[in-house]
C-alpha cells in the first residue's frame, strides 16, 4: 500500500508544540478529526487507551500511535515532528521526537497491519529517520515520507 | 506522568507521596501556606498555595499538560468543580474526585457522573473504602488481609501463622503433595518485618505473615489448614464515632443482621448526634481507656474491638486494653508506618493502614495494561494486581517458566471460563485470562512490560 494514499499532503506537522504525550495525542486526534469530520475526544480516548495497553514508542525516538476509529472509512495517517523530544514510555526509554499516527476503520481487514509493519520498518531505518528529521518544510516532510517509499517499492 | 493533587490533607499527601516515589511529576495545590511548606520540605513535589478549583491556579499548576488530576480537598464541591475546570479548560485526560457525601454517588443520581454529567472518571471515598476493608476482615476472622479479586472468583488472604500451624517447616513445593486439598499459592511472606517472595524451596515458620492466593470457594478450607478458622464476629465494639466509625456502623446496620455493634465516642455532642442517626447501634459516651466504660460495653464478651479514632495511639492502646478485658480480636487503624514494626509483637490482630487502602484506587488508574484492580500489600512490600492477559503480550502462549517474569513477581492464580487455576511452571496463560499476580515494588515496571501488547495490537 502506498503511503501517499494514506498520508494527505496536509497531514504533516513540522513542529508540533507539546509538553506531554497526552498533548501530542490530543493535537493529532484534533487534526485528524477536523480533516475527516470525526469526534476528536473519541479518537484521543482510543489512542490513549491503546497506549495504556503498551506504548507505541518503538525506540530510537519514534512512536506510531494507532487506533481503530468508528465512522472512519479509509486509512488515515499523520506525521508530526515535535518541537521538543518527549518522554513517551518508549521501549528503550529514549524520548520521542517523531510521531506517525495511523487511524483505521473499525472494519479494517489486514491493510492496516501491513501499513503499520511498513511504518515500523521505516522507523527502524536510521537513514530514513534522519532524512525525516532533517525536513524543515511540510512539503519536504511529506515528500520524504511518501516518495522514498515509492522508490523502494519500485 | 504528570499529576496534580488538590488538597494537602491526609489523603492528598498520601497520594502525592506514593506518586512521587514512582518518579511521577507531582504538583500539590492547597489553600494552606503551612501545609504546602511542610509538603515541600518532606516530599519531592511542587507545592502551590491557592484555591484548587480556580482556573488560574490550575493553569499555574500546569494543568495544560497534566495527565491526571486528583481532587482530594475537604470539600466535595470544590473537588467536583476542580475536575470540571480541569476538563473543560485544560483537557486533563483523567479526573478523580474525592466525594464523601454518599448522596452524590447514590444509584438514583447516577446520571450525575454519566456521559453528559460531570466529567469525573473515578470517585474516591477513602473513609468508605476503609470501612469496607474492615468489614472484609470481620467476615474473615483470623485473616490480617482479605481481598476479593477477579470478580470474587479469587481471593488474596493474609494470615499470621501460629506455633501449631500444620503447614510450617515444610518446603512450599511439598505442600500440594502433603495437603492435596490445599489449593493455594503463597505469594509473599513477611518474616521479622522483612518481606520476600518465596521460592518453592522456602519453608514457612511460626509468626510469619503469609499472603496467599486461593480459589474463593477454597478459602474456608485453606483457613482451617493454616489454623485460622475462627468463628465470625457477632458482637463488635467500635471506638471512635468519626467518619469511619459511623460508616462502619451504618454498613453493619444495613447489611449485617448477625452483628450487633456498639460505638464508644468521647465527645458528648458527637455521641448524641451519632445516636440519633443510627438505629440499631448502641452509642456510649466516654473514654475507651476507662475501665468502667469497658465494663459497661461488656468488653469481656465482645468478639472484636475496632479502634478507628483519629489517633493511632488511642487506637493501639484501646485495642490492647480491650483484649486484656477479654475481647477476642482487635482491629486497629494505624496511619503512621513507623508504628507498624513496633506492633508486630503486640496483641493486635489486624492493623488497618488507611494509606495503602487510599492508594489502591489510584494505582489501578496508573498501572498500564487492562488492569482490573490493584491493592498495595504490606508497608511498601508490593502490589497484588488483577489484570487481563492480552493477545500478543509477552505473558501468553508459553509456559510460565519461559515468560521471563522477574524475580519478585509471581502469578498467584488464573481465572478462566469460570474456573480458577493455581499455576505451575508449565501452565500456559491464554488471551482473555484474568491473572492475579503479586509483584514487589521494584519489579512492577518490568511486569507491566511483559503484559504490554505488541505494536501490532490495534
Amino acid at each position: 500500500m502506498q503511503l501517499n494514499n494514506i498520508f494527505a499532503p496536509n497531514a504533516v506537522i513540522t513542529a508540533l508544540p507539546a509538553s506531554s504525550k497526552a498533548q501530542v495525542l490530543r493535537a493529532l486526534a484534533e487534526a485528524a478529526a477536523v480533516a475527516n469530520d470525526l469526534d476528536p475526544q473519541e479518537i484521543f480516548e482510543i489512542l490513549r487507551e491503546r497506549e495504556r495497553l503498551g506504548s507505541t514508542a518503538i525506540g530510537e525516538g519514534v512512536a506510531i500511535p494507532h487506533a481503530k476509529v468508528p465512522g472512519l472509512d479509509h486509512l488515515v495517517g499523520w506525521i508530526a515532528k515535535l518541537e521538543q523530544p518527549l518522554e513517551f514510555d518508549a521501549i528503550d526509554d529514549k524520548p520521542v521526537d517523531l510521531v506517525v499516527m495511523l487511524l483505521a476503520p473499525e472494519s479494517a481487514g489486514a491493510d492496516h497491519l501491513r501499513v503499520l509493519a511498513q511504518l515500523s520498518r521505516m522507523a527502524k531505518d536510521h537513514q530514513r529517520c534522519a532524512a525525516l528529521r532533517g525536513c524543515s518544510s511540510a512539503e519536504a516532510l511529506w515528500q520524504t515520507l511518501t516518495q522514498e517509499d515509492e522508490r523502494r517499492a519500485a | 506522568m504528570k499529576v496534580i493533587v488538590c488538597g494537602a490533607g491526609q489523603v492528598g499527601t498520601t497520594l502525592a507521596r506514593h506518586l512521587s516515589s514512582e518518579a511521577n511529576d507531582v504538583v500539590v495545590i492547597d489553600q494552606s501556606d503551612d501545609l504546602i511548606r511542610r509538603l515541600d520540605d518532606s516530599l519531592d513535589v511542587r507545592g502551590i498555595v491557592g484555591y484548587a478549583s480556580r482556573p488560574g491556579v490550575l493553569e499555574q499548576a500546569g494543568a495544560a499538560d497534566a495527565d491526571m488530576i486528583i481532587a482530594a480537598t475537604v470539600s466535595d464541591e470544590v473537588n467536583m468543580v476542580a475536575c470540571m475546570v480541569a476538563h473543560t479548560l485544560f483537557h486533563v485526560p483523567v479526573k478523580i474526585a474525592r466525594v464523601r457525601d454518599q448522596e452524590y454517588a447514590a444509584d438514583k443520581w447516577s446520571a450525575l457522573f454519566g456521559k453528559d454529567g460531570l466529567p469525573i472518571d473515578v470517585l474516591i471515598s477513602p473513609e468508605q473504602e476503609v470501612a469496607r476493608a474492615i468489614m472484609r476482615r470481620l467476615h474473615a476472622p483470623g485473616a490480617i488481609e482479605m481481598i476479593e479479586l477477579a470478580d470474587n472468583a479469587i481471593r488474596l488472604v493474609g494470615v499470621r501463622l501460629g506455633e501449631q500451624c500444620p503447614i510450617i517447616n515444610t518446603p512450599l513445593r511439598q505442600l500440594a503433595a502433603l495437603f492435596p486439598d490445599l489449593n493455594i499459592q503463597v505469594v509473599g511472606v513477611v518474616r521479622d518485618g522483612r518481606p520476600f517472595v518465596p521460592s518453592d524451596q522456602d519453608q514457612l515458620f511460626p509468626r510469619d505473615e503469609v499472603y496467599f492466593v486461593a480459589d474463593t470457594l477454597h478459602v474456608p478450607r485453606a483457613m482451617a489448614a493454616v489454623g485460622q478458622d475462627l468463628p465470625e464476629s457477632h458482637r463488635v465494639i467500635i471506638v471512635g464515632g468519626g467518619n469511619i466509625g459511623r460508616r462502619l456502623a451504618r454498613i453493619i446496620e444495613e447489611e449485617d443482621r448477625d452483628i450487633s455493634a456498639m460505638i464508644i465516642e468521647r465527645d458528648p455532642e458527637q455521641a448524641k448526634e451519632i445516636a440519633q442517626r443510627l438505629a440499631r447501634t448502641t452509642v456510649l459516651n466516654g473514654d475507651a481507656m476507662d475501665p468502667d466504660l469497658l465494663e459497661e460495653a461488656n468488653a469481656s464478651r465482645a468478639d472484636t474491638i475496632i479502634a478507628v479514632t483519629d489517633h493511632d495511639e488511642t487506637n493501639i492502646l484501646a485495642s490492647l486494653l480491650a483484649k486484656r478485658y477479654g475481647t477476642k480480636q482487635a482491629i486497629a487503624l494505624v496511619t503512621r508506618p513507623a508504628y507498624a514494626s513496633l506492633l508486630q509483637p503486640l496483641d493486635i490482630d489486624v492493623i488497618i493502614n488507611p494509606r495503602a487502602i487510599t492508594a489502591s484506587t489510584i494505582l489501578q488508574l496508573i498501572r498500564r495494561g487492562r488492569v482490573r484492580a490493584v491493592h498495595s500489600i504490606g508497608d511498601s512490600f508490593g502490589e497484588i494486581i488483577d489484570i487481563e492477559a492480552m493477545e500478543s503480550s509477552g505473558i501468553v502462549g508459553k509456559p510460565l517458566s519461559e515468560s521471563k517474569l522477574p524475580h519478585g513477581a509471581i502469578v498467584g492464580a488464573i481465572a478462566r471460563d469460570g474456573k480458577v487455576i493455581i499455576p505451575r511452571s508449565d501452565t500456559v496463560i491464554r488471551p482473555g485470562d484474568r491473572v492475579v499476580l503479586f509483584a514487589t515494588e521494584s519489579v512492577i515496571k518490568k511486569v507491566e512490560r511483559i503484559f504490554a501488547v505488541s505494536l501490532e495490537h490495534f
